[in-house]
């Protein structure tokens, strides 16, 4: 009998647990035993810490893409199609334009999107800018380009948020490209959170604090935005403050697929066992990324350690075996603190974030991963 | 970082101090001196584009290498196709000798030609149906088959 795997979503989670469970049931696959398949509506896989590095023109958006086929081992199937439904008891999936396809073990790695048509400063009326996507990285390359005075505010507008680093690396990095044209002192910067300290990981709150007063960014907590003028640049706070801006760059809230809800794996994040990834509704279905309600940071880190563990388990069960790798939480993320300095974070389920001392080879890190992590994409690393 | 004092007497201290006079006392402490020299000129010397041009041309190979050890029997096949290189011209300044079209179908009735030919016919069946396959990928129309094998 053939076991079907199948994994929805062709981003980080989904492309490195297909190129290792490829890689893990060697034997199975090539014995014909095991089929592995993705189902992506994206033939394109798409390496979104690169558009954080679009605005500066320190990357270009091409740089962030390549065909999945380039990436994804050539005896793991590509479907390039939309799942309209997961159909657990039955175990099979609707597709967009493929009818339906069976499934043995199921891994659901379909990430988190912006919610930018309900997120104050977006949608249609809004001037807010975002660097989550190519178009809008370009779009806020050209605003930074000409901005030459004024008042830049980089607000967290909505949570969760993806990567959640990149609110405080960028104020840091524009402080320090301003700094680096002459223009800082006809720039003001401010930072916005809405909980009562600067970041929700309690550590980068405080490595934050005493660098941010050191630079002259200004910074304003427990500020929720409820609307966003644009007209008059002025966003208008649930605490009652008001806050006029030049430029806006807002973190906007994410949300999952609704495939998630539609489907009953969460009411709106897709529900696991924190240490098995296994679905809290479904059995034989698992959920690695971004999209999951794990207890943790929604970083593309937690994806590729989770996608070990999915692997391990689905391996033992092709196997006969008792499943026996469990995902401890382990996280890491580098934290950016200028332009020619950084840090990085890391913690898991059991053990305390600590951010370590800021230095030159760690932002050499961080350059050097964003170009390593192509073979992290293909199982390697 | 901890703001507390540092207490000389204290167990992590000791055993810093420990692995320092090892280092020492095993002439390591010099090398280690001598790499944090090197480091240091790296840190003078390198910029994010050295650091990105670098990484990427690793990673390319890195891909390479990785293609390769997903395949071991391409990799077999190619030390067969080197050693018969090798073996075609040991001294590439003395090829073989010129073969015209009857020298050919001569050689057609040589065993050995006959096995060479016959690998070479099954490589040009596979690479066709790997380009098959490739376009099959990137091809993002392509209707999928449902039924299981």
């Amino acid at each position: 009998m053939t076991h079907d795997i199948v994994i929805v979503g062709g981003g980080v989670g989904g492309t490195v647990t297909a190129n290792r469970l490829r890689k893990k049931l060697q034997r199975e696959v090539s014995g014909g035993n095991v089929r592995i398949r993705i189902v992506s509506d994206n033939p394109e896989h798409v390496y979104k810490p690169t558009f954080f590095y679009v605005p500066w023109g320190e990357s270009e958006p091409e740089d962030a893409r390549r065909p999945l086929a380039d990436l994804v081992d050539r005896r793991v199937e590509l479907i390039y199609d939309r799942v309209t439904h997961i159909d657990t008891s039955g175990k099979s999936l609707d597709l967009s334009e493929n009818g339906s396809m069976p499934y043995d073990y199921l891994v659901v790695a379909t990430g988190a999107m912006p919610d930018l048509d309900d997120t104050p400063g977006f949608g249609p009326d809004g001037d807010g800018h975002h660097f989550y996507d190519a178009e809008a990285a370009m779009a806020l390359r050209q605003e930074l380009s000409a901005f030459d005075e004024g008042h830049l505010v980089l607000s967290v507008i909505g949570t969760p948020h993806v990567c959640p680093a990149a609110p405080v690396e960028f104020t840091m990095l524009a402080d320090s490209r301003f700094r680096k044209l002459g223009k800082r002192d006809d720039i003001d910067i401010t930072y916005t959170y809405p909980l009562p300290r600067l970041h929700s990981v309690g550590p980068v709150a405080e490595w934050a604090e005493p660098r941010y007063a050191e630079r002259d960014i200004q910074t304003q907590t427990m500020f929720n935005p409820e609307t966003v003028d644009s007209g008059n640049s002025v966003i208008h706070t649930v605490e009652g403050t008001d806050l006029e801006y030049d430029l806006l760059v807002g973190i906007p809230e994410f949300e999952p697929s609704p495939l998630i809800a539609k489907s009953g794996l969460g009411d709106t994040w897709m529900e696991v066992d924190k240490h098995t990834l296994e679905s809290d509704h479904a059995e034989d279905v698992f959920g690695i990324g971004d999209v999951t309600n794990l207890p943790t940071s929604k970083a593309g880190s937690v994806a590729h350690y989770a996608a070990g563990t999915v692997v391990d388990r689905i391996a033992a069960l092709v196997r006969g075996h008792e499943p026996r790798t469990i995902f401890e939480g382990d996280t890491i993320c580098f934290l950016e603190a200028g332009a020619d300095e950084g840090s990085h974070i890391s913690f898991d389920y059991e053990t305390d974030p600590v951010v370590r001392d800021q230095s030159e080879f760690v932002h050499w890190a961080k350059f050097a991963y964003n170009e390593m992590y192509w073979l992290t994409a293909r199982g390697l690393a | 970082m901890s703001e507390e004092p540092i207490d000389p007497d204290s167990e992590a201290v000791q055993h810093a101090l420990e692995t320092l006079v090892e280092l020492e006392e095993t002439g390591t402490l010099d090398d280690l001196a001598d790499a944090a020299n090197l480091v240091s000129l790296a840190s003078e010397a390198v910029d994010d584009d050295m650091v990105r041009s670098t990484m990427r041309a690793m990673v390319h190979a890195g891909e390479l290498f990785d293609t390769a050890a997903g395949e071991p029997e391409a990799l077999r096949n190619l030390e067969v196709m080197t050693a018969a290189l090798s073996e075609t011209a040991p001294d590439p300044a003395t090829a073989p000798d010129q073969v015209g079209m009857i020298g050919m179908m001569r050689k057609m009735n040589d065993p050995k030609t006959k096995r060479g030919m016959g690998f070479l016919v099954q490589l040009l069946h596979e690479l066709g149906d790997q380009l098959e396959q490739r376009a099959h990928r990137y091809d993002f129309e392509t209707e999928i088959e449902t039924e299981r094998p």
